[in-house]
């Protein structure tokens, strides 16, 4: 149904893309949306005094607006732009612990991606800070219990995975702000929300989240683009992470100011058409209705979850949130790259490997597995040509021939 | 189609010849690719001439990556171990028999470079 608005398929007709999750294709929206910028809008932001760069600023602070209201945040001044989810993170991790005394805690999960845990992991060895682990259930859910355990008063940051990109469960965020609450805790609430944005409607307020955090790609955008949402004060209080042009208000040789947020975090000249391209892809999702994504994405995920158990060789992850739209799996007998390749000669795209995720794995007692994700383009025919191929290579591991 | 996969890669991933272990080894080495998952442990044994008498590895790895390993252990068992550092990245594919992509070369070349290794290490 929304196939024929991503030029890729056009392209290449006989595709069948299930990582999502790594990247999401583009709809032509985006790509006329930049294309057109360049054309008809573009020069730098907040400097030019002639009527081309001042459309240029206006069309990205447009895009802050539509950032803000696509996350239900109460200012656009409370959205930054960064170039990845990535960045994003390591920006709070190094802006947040250098106020932190030796040993305050920072509390993680055991399903976070890479970029939610080397940023931190990093800062507590920089700051001599102690990073601790919430415990998964068996059907790879947050332990609440051992999360409400692990908070004490030294807890000072609590970052978490929104939408886990390897199990597909999801966290339960008001509930999670619930437990700090009744604890009394003061720590500060980041929510890595890479997984969660381009699937299901994310309202920062309700989440409890004091910043949160998504990559542009994986939301049908640009790459090079990400965004962070923090809470006014919270901010203004966070010291300036890259320092140069744009980002200053008064400048002498030996000192600077910075200017307010988010511009004090917006040092150099931004992925401008990029933020363009970003605000084409909320567009295009406002326009579907984020409500209706979700169904989209939980539809054929449960679909997919079904065929699964009627693979005996297929053993799943987790029990994933249908609204995730992620799978991971392993096949008895095959390993993950093995099939993704086989896969691939079917024209068939999936992620094979730790999918940034190595402590996870290495906890499940394996070195890597597949993932099937979901993206909008998706439909039931992909997820039928899906197991059509899954079942081939299969065979094919086991008989040597199809 | 598969044709990356014919029948001498898929057997000894299946049944490799060489997979196990060693009671005493005077070489060990690991190696891992992270990006895709594949991970080995190999164990050799030296006589006092420099002959590899003894050569196992223990790999959890893809196809490409277990057979490799498993196609050089052939090469290398009671051949002197010079040969080992001599061996190139060419002879690896030779010895797999079909054309690989950069990824996938790295699959093929990781049971040799772990292979160097442990032996550059004692």
């Amino acid at each position: 149904m929304y196939k024929s608005d991503f030029p890729i398929f056009t392209t290449h007709p006989e595709l069948v893309y299930l990582d999502s999750a790594a990247s999401a294709q583009k709809p032509e929206v985006v790509i006329r949306a930049v294309d057109q910028f360049y054309r008809t809008s573009y020069a730098n932001i907040h400097r030019g005094l002639y009527p081309l760069s001042v459309a240029s600023t206006t069309a990205y602070e447009a895009v802050r607006k539509k950032v803000a209201a696509f996350l239900q945040a109460p200012s656009p001044q409370e959205i930054v732009f960064t170039k990845s989810g990535t960045e994003a993170l390591n920006l709070l991790a190094e802006g947040l612990c250098q106020s932190l005394q030796e040993n305050d805690e920072i509390l993680l999960t055991e399903l976070e991606h890479h970029a939610n845990l080397v940023p931190w992991q990093q800062a507590a060895k920089k700051y001599r800070l102690i990073l601790k682990f919430v415990r998964l259930t068996s059907s790879g859910e947050l332990d609440l219990l051992h999360f409400s355990e692990l908070i004490n008063k030294r807890t000072k940051v609590v970052a978490v995975s929104h939408s886990s990109n390897v199990l597909g469960t999801i966290a339960p965020l008001p509930h999670l702000k619930k437990i700090l609450r009744e604890q009394g805790s003061d720590a500060l609430f980041v929510i890595d929300a890479c997984q969660s944005v381009p699937h299901f409607p994310v309202d920062v307020q309700e989440s409890g989240a004091d910043f949160l955090v998504f990559s542009g790609h994986k939301l049908y955008g640009p790459s090079g683009t990400g965004v962070l949402w923090g809470r006014a004060p919270l901010l203004a209080a966070l010291p300036a992470y890259q320092t140069g042009g744009d980002m200053v208000q008064t400048v002498s040789s030996h000192e600077a100011t910075w200017q307010e947020a988010p511009y004090k975090f917006e040092a150099g000249t931004p992925n401008i058409e990029g933020i363009i391209g970003l605000g084409a892809a909320i567009d295009y999702l406002q326009n579907i209705g984020m409500k209706k994504v979700s169904e989209h994405t939980a539809s054929l995920t449960t679909m997919a979850l079904e065929q699964f158990g009627g693979v005996p060789e297929i053993k799943l992850l987790s029990q994933p949130a249908p609204e995730s739209g992620i799978v991971a799996f392993t096949v008895e007998g095959i390993h993950p790259h093995d099939l993704a390749e086989l896969l691939a000669e079917q024209h068939v795209c999936i992620r094979a490997g730790h999918h940034c995720v190595a402590p996870l794995h290495a906890q499940l007692g394996i070195s890597a597995s597949n993932r099937l994700s979901i993206g909008i383009y998706n439909t039931e025919e992909d997820i039928e040509k899906f197991f059509v191929a899954l079942k081939k290579s299969i065979q094919f591991f086991k008989t040597g021939h199809v | 189609m598969f044709d990356l996969y014919q029948q001498q890669i898929l057997d000894r991933y299946k049944n490799p010849h060489h997979k196990g272990h060693i009671e005493t080894f005077t070489h060990q080495a690991d190696g891992a690719n992270y990006v895709c998952g594949d991970e080995i442990h190999w164990e050799i044994s030296l006589d006092e001439q420099g002959s590899v008498t003894g050569l196992k590895h223990d790999t959890r790895a893809c196809a490409i990556c277990t057979a490799s390993a498993d196609l050089l252990a052939d090469q290398f068992l009671n051949q002197p171990a010079q040969k080992i550092p001599a061996t190139t990245a060419e002879a690896v594919t030779e010895l797999l028999g079909i054309p690989l992509s950069p990824t996938r070369l790295k699959c093929a070349l990781l049971p040799l470079e772990t292979l160097k290794q442990a032996l550059e290490e004692a």
